[in-house]
């Protein structure tokens, strides 16, 4: 019985430290949903709940004059695209270095990881020089372009596609398949959770994504993508946080609902059965 | 419809070793080449069923992928239907693996998993599904067909295996150890299985184990092999009574064959061996070979199966002293010391007689020098194989 006590206290103990945490990590989120419907007085008022949930004047000013309709679009675009391209080309590469033996081939992995130390900010100006020279400014493809290649993620797939066996490569070459097939029907199926996993990653960081961003469409208002546009809301005459969080909000909704939707595939999924045991 | 030849068939590893170094110190490399397969020659048969026998590492399991396709051919020719196979690619050469762990794919379903074998090549939805039905009718799995393979316990997984390959009618199906991960009572049922399977399909089987009692009842042929060399090829009573070297007279056989040094000494009316003491004449089908020999004492390895030795209280023409007995069942092996060699003999349960098998006990033995096997010391070679009938 007393062992039980001790248990009970230790799990309540636990779980008052998680939810504090819980609540500090969530907190401005919930501060700025709540302050997304504060009238502009009310916002310098330090009260947490807004008067009315009705006021939506916030949304509506947002997305109206702050454009930011057209910069979710951006966003969206700059995020799906790049995200695609870049899960087709982790995978190719994680693929190829599972599966295929060529001479260097430990070399080129280590290289590939070796960019993984250098830091993004490093890169600003070449990049930004690169992207000017290839007349990319204030393009989709100017701002994905830097975001097509991921060597931390190549390195996740091949983590994961190293666990499948190669008799189940052989085997389906031996039916006619060939690697693209192999990819599409066997090793993607039961690499589900961690593709999944790096596309929601992947998406959320390009849509967060700000610097960059910002300084590769600076000429171009209408090119800009949401986080950028948020930021554009409140102006050194005009301080509209009340704005800004409403902005926001209508910004997290696509990364809530593709986490939504996927979350179900990101549950473990296994190699259960496939081989003897 | 498909015989298989070999001729010279040679895979060669380069093997590189990292000697020191570390992640900031270069790594001298050493290469070394590591031949696992050495001029691999004969030809298999329409419909026949060859295993390809040997202990690990000897090149059996490179054999049996070159044929499938999976592993280059580094030197000699591979026929299949006396077309040169070398360069084609595995899909176009009508074989289907089994392999050892399976390779199932988890996320499909027992018919998924067949029926991924041959979509590719048949289109039509309705015959791919007949064929799938009636592969799985023949290995029964129908009432699985819509289970994962994880639901499935492992003989069933193992006929999954077998349906793949089967499902697809291939004009060769190579199985590399498809009963080595089963329990020893599944295992001699699906031996069984795998008997009457071969029966239903027209396929020529190239069937590879470590097992000696897999390869003594599936075979029509066995192919006994060693450090990537073949080291006999024949039916497989012919490679229990005639075995062409001491590797396969010890591989083959259980429990293993008694070796004794001996050496044989000219007489002069004839060759004799000493054994334990005892000075035995050979019989005239040594002589001739080894009259070859200019040695006056020809240094030979004696083997004596455990089967052939007989046990009893008193009379026999040697003695030993019994370290220990196994009584397996239907058997009992008795380990002697003889003059400090170890003997093994094996007496079946129903012939024993009221023989003290107890530790420590003297127990006397004889057995027939027709049933003795002679070979070289030095090459192992049997020295009557090919010359008589061996024994």
């Amino acid at each position: 019985m007393k062992r039980k006590k001790k248990d009970f206290l230790f799990d309540t103990l636990v779980t008052l430290i998680a939810s504090f945490l819980g609540i500090i990590i969530i907190f401005p989120l919930i501060y700025c949903f709540l302050s997304s419907f504060k009238t502009p007085s009310e916002f310098l008022n330090p009260k947490l709940l807004p008067s009315s949930f009705l006021y939506l004047d916030n949304f509506k000013n947002a997305l109206e004059r702050g454009n930011l309709l057209r910069y979710t679009l951006n966003s969206f675009i700059i995020a799906f695209i790049g995200t695609v391209v870049r899960m087709v080309l982790s995978i190719l590469a994680a693929y190829a270095f599972t599966f295929y033996d060529f001479k260097g081939k430990n070399f080129f992995f280590f290289l590939i990881l070796g960019t993984m130390m250098i830091p993004g900010d490093v890169l600003l100006v070449t990049n930004y020089l690169t992207v000017s020279k290839l007349h990319l400014l204030n393009t989709y493809l100017g701002v994905m372009i830097v975001s097509f290649v991921s060597a931390s993620q190549m390195f996740m797939l091949r983590q994961r596609f190293k666990t499948i066996p190669k008799d189940m490569r052989e085997a389906s070459s031996m039916d006619g398949y060939g690697d693209l097939w192999f990819i599409l029907k066997v090793l993607l199926p039961l690499s589900k959770p961690v593709v999944t996993t790096l596309f929601v990653q992947s998406f959320i960081n390009l849509w967060n994504a700000y610097l960059w961003p910002l300084i590769v469409t600076a000429s171009s208002p209408e090119m800009r993508t949401v986080m950028v546009g948020i930021t554009r809301l409140n102006s050194w005459e005009d301080e509209n946080y009340q704005l800004v969080m409403a902005g926001v909000c209508i910004s997290l909704i696509p990364s809530i609902i593709l986490f939504i939707i996927m979350r179900r595939n990101m549950k473990k999924g296994g190699l259960d059965g496939s081989l003897v045991g | 419809m498909a015989s298989i030849t070999l001729k010279n068939v040679t895979k060669v590893y380069t093997s590189s070793q990292s000697v020191g170094g570390g992640l900031f110190r270069k790594n001298k490399e050493k290469k070394k080449d590591v031949v696992a397969v050495k001029d691999f020659s004969m030809e298999i048969k329409d419909k026949e069923f060859v295993v390809l026998l040997g202990p690990s590492g000897c090149g059996k399991s490179t054999t049996l992928r070159m044929i499938a396709g999976l592993e280059e051919i580094d030197r000699g020719e591979l026929y299949i239907d006396d077309v040169l196979m070398n360069d084609t690619e595995s899909k176009d050469r009508d074989v289907a693996m089994v392999f050892q762990n399976y390779a199932l794919y988890p996320h499909m379903s027992v018919f998924d998993n067949m029926a991924f074998a041959i979509r590719k090549r048949i289109p039509d939805k309705k015959e791919v599904d007949r064929k799938v039905r009636e592969a799985a009718g023949i290995l029964g799995i129908s009432e699985y067909l819509d289970r994962k393979p994880r639901e499935l316990s492992g003989g069933q997984r193992q006929r999954v295996a077998i349906g793949r390959a089967i499902v697809r009618n291939p004009k060769v199906m190579l199985m590399d150890e498809p009963l080595s991960n089963l329990d020893a009572k599944l295992r001699n049922q699906m031996r069984s299985e795998l008997l009457k399977l071969r029966k239903r399909i027209d396929a020529t089987f190239v069937y590879v184990t470590h097992d000696q009692t897999e390869a003594m009842t599936l075979g029509d042929r066995v192919v006994v092999m060693k450090d990537g060399e073949v080291m006999q090829i024949g039916k497989p009573d012919e490679i229990y009574s005639n075995p062409a070297s001491l590797f396969v007279a010890t591989f083959i056989g259980n429990p293993q064959m008694n070796v004794i040094p001996v050496s044989a000494y000219r007489k002069s009316e004839g060759f004799y061996i000493n054994l334990f003491g005892k000075e035995l004449a050979l019989g005239v089908e040594y002589s001739s070979t080894l009259s070859k020999r200019n040695e006056s004492f020809i240094p030979l390895m004696l083997g004596i199966r455990p089967e052939y030795i007989t046990l009893d209280d008193g009379g026999g023409l040697f003695e030993g002293e019994v370290m220990i007995s196994e009584h397996t069942g239907n058997s009992i092996i008795v380990h002697m010391n003889v003059d400090g060699t170890e003997i093994v003999a094996l007496e079946e349960e129903r012939n024993r007689r009221e023989i003290n098998y107890t530790q420590d006990s003297i127990l006397h033995f004889s057995f027939s020098l027709s049933d003795v096997y002679l070979f070289d010391a030095v090459s192992g070679l049997n020295i009557t194989y090919g010359v008589g009938n061996g024994q």
